[in-house]
């Protein structure tokens, strides 16, 4: 086999691959919508995976946002001082960390423990026929196990992120009044004055976008296991590396629109 | 009742199943045996709707078991066991019973499924200790009756018991034997896999011999013990017994 056959080769299993994830995407969406209004949704596994994903993560994304905020004061004074713009300091918290930095770091955060942790559990269901134990009910695995697990990290996603904004905003007053002792009525008008609703609401988008692809990813991968428990790691391993492409690419698509919708 | 019309399976390059027809009449029970990796719970799974075949259909009633939107219908009627206990890991005992009673019985009175639960799993020799505890907290032979007692609660019209025996202690394939006798008493139909000689001479009707993909050999129990094919024989010789 030759060089070019082999990227053909590679080429046409990419194209099916992507098939297949948009064929469980689409299951997933349609179920979801007839699952919604029949009101069927699994609420233990809803509960157990906002209170996973969203409230067990809450205390590791206050240390990384107080930090991020933090860091990008320091920083941004060091530069901005140099020209007499530190006001812009304002500029750089909501550019840098709510229109960018809170979704996509918590995002990294969600795949690291929730994605992993899908893609883990999933599979060994697979390997230990409990998917199988489920179907000789009739109960999908789709409806009982993806949709619950995708609407809850959506969830969670989408109020982590608005968590990282307020604390990363808490910790950048807290350093702003290190070199500048300001009020936090006094911080927080100015930081408002350059805050947009857009900056908000494409933050939250984006964790709503985010969300969705990292838990469908991480089911997609974990069903994926045949039979084997060492193909266990190896769809882990895919689910976080096609989890973080997906939020890269989502987010420059989104940044994107917004630019050019504004 | 069931029937398996040109069923093949394929796996990455091997061929598990090639074009295997057969029916399965009801209030009879079958055995499916072979020797290892012969297909036996391939076909059991295909066969339950389980896995869909790669060519081929298998039609309950008439009706394509893969049919969508006739799931819950479908395995309403059809109780699967396997061959290792399968319980949900992270529900209890107790939440892996309720979780098909409540989706497949879902009208039904919740005080009398209770009392039918706890009878059921007396009848299988499972403490109500266990109910509260996770399936990897439990011997695997516990797993297994608390299977049957899931399969038998559902009150099932075909039952499918993928090696019956398999994994169980003394008193409890004495219970497992007992309840399938019930069973087949009561007038059920079921198909089971496996190369037990006490399942196949006390409960079974017909013994499907698999090898290679294909079905060699389908009669009556007395005659498969004492078939002249010489192959068959070196297969009782070999592989059949407790």
């Amino acid at each position: 086999m030759n060089y070019i056959d082999r990227i053909g080769e590679r080429l046409i299993v990419f194209i099916e691959n992507i098939k297949s994830f948009g064929r469980f995407m689409a299951t997933v969406v349609r179920r979801f919508l007839s699952l919604y209004s029949e009101k069927k949704i699994n609420a233990d596994v809803l509960v157990r995976q906002v209170y996973f994903t969203g409230f067990e993560a809450f205390w590791l994304v206050s240390i990384i946002a107080f930090g991020i905020g933090a860091l990008i004061i320091l920083q941004g004074n060091i530069i901005l001082s140099t020209f007499g713009q530190t006001k812009l300091m304002y500029v750089l918290l909501v550019t840098v960390v709510i229109r960018e930095l809170s979704s996509i770091l918590t995002a990294l955060i969600v795949i690291a423990r929730s994605g992993t942790s899908i893609c883990t559990e999933l599979g060994n269901m697979k390997v230990s026929h409990e998917i199988d134990l489920l179907q000789s009910y009739g109960i999908s695995p789709i409806n009982y196990l993806v949709i619950s697990r995708v609407f809850g990290v959506v969830v969670a996603l989408f109020t982590l992120t608005i968590y990282f904004n307020i604390i990363s905003i808490l910790g950048g007053w807290f350093f702003t009044s290190f070199f500048y002792p300001i009020p936090f009525k006094d911080f927080m008008m100015h930081l408002i004055g350059e805050l947009s609703v857009g900056d908000l609401l494409i933050s939250v988008i984006k964790s709503v976008f985010f969300g969705f692809f990292i838990a469908l990813i991480s089911c997609y991968q974990g069903l994926q296991v045949v039979v084997a428990r060492t193909e266990v790691p190896q769809r882990t391993i895919r689910a976080v590396v096609q989890s973080i492409l997906a939020v890269i690419v989502i987010d420059i698509l989104i940044t994107y629109i917004y630019y050019l919708v504004l | 009742m069931l029937t398996l019309k040109n069923i093949s399976f394929r796996h990455k390059e091997q061929t598990v199943l090639d074009s295997i027809n057969y029916h399965f009449e009801p209030n009879k029970t079958y055995t499916i045996t072979g020797g290892l990796s012969s297909g036996k719970s391939t076909l059991l799974k295909i066969t339950g709707g389980l896995i869909p075949p790669t060519e081929g259909i298998v039609c309950f009633r008439e009706r394509d078991i893969q049919t969508k939107g006739l799931e819950r219908e479908i395995h309403r009627k059809i109780g699967y066991v396997f061959q290792e206990g399968v319980l949900i890991s992270n529900l209890s005992v107790e939440e892996n019973i309720g979780l098909p009673v409540k989706y497949l019985l879902p009208n039904s009175n919740r005080d009398e499924q209770r009392i039918r639960v706890k009878e059921m799993l007396s009848r299988f020799r499972v403490d109500s200790s266990y109910l509260d505890k996770r399936p990897c907290s439990i011997p695997a032979s516990i797993r297994k009756t608390v299977n049957f007692a899931i399969a038998f609660i559902l009150q099932p019209e075909v039952l499918m018991v993928d090696d019956p025996l398999f994994n169980l202690n003394k008193p409890e394939r004495e219970a497992v034997i007992r309840e399938l006798t019930n069973f087949k008493r009561s007038g059920g139909t079921m198909i089971l896999t496996g190369n037990s000689e006490r399942i196949i001479k006390d409960l079974t009707d017909e013994v499907i011999y698999l090898n290679e993909g294909k079905i060699q050999y389908s009669d009556k129990p007395e005659l498969f013990f004492t078939s002249t094919d010489s192959e068959l024989s070196q297969f009782v010789t070999e592989e059949i017994g407790d």
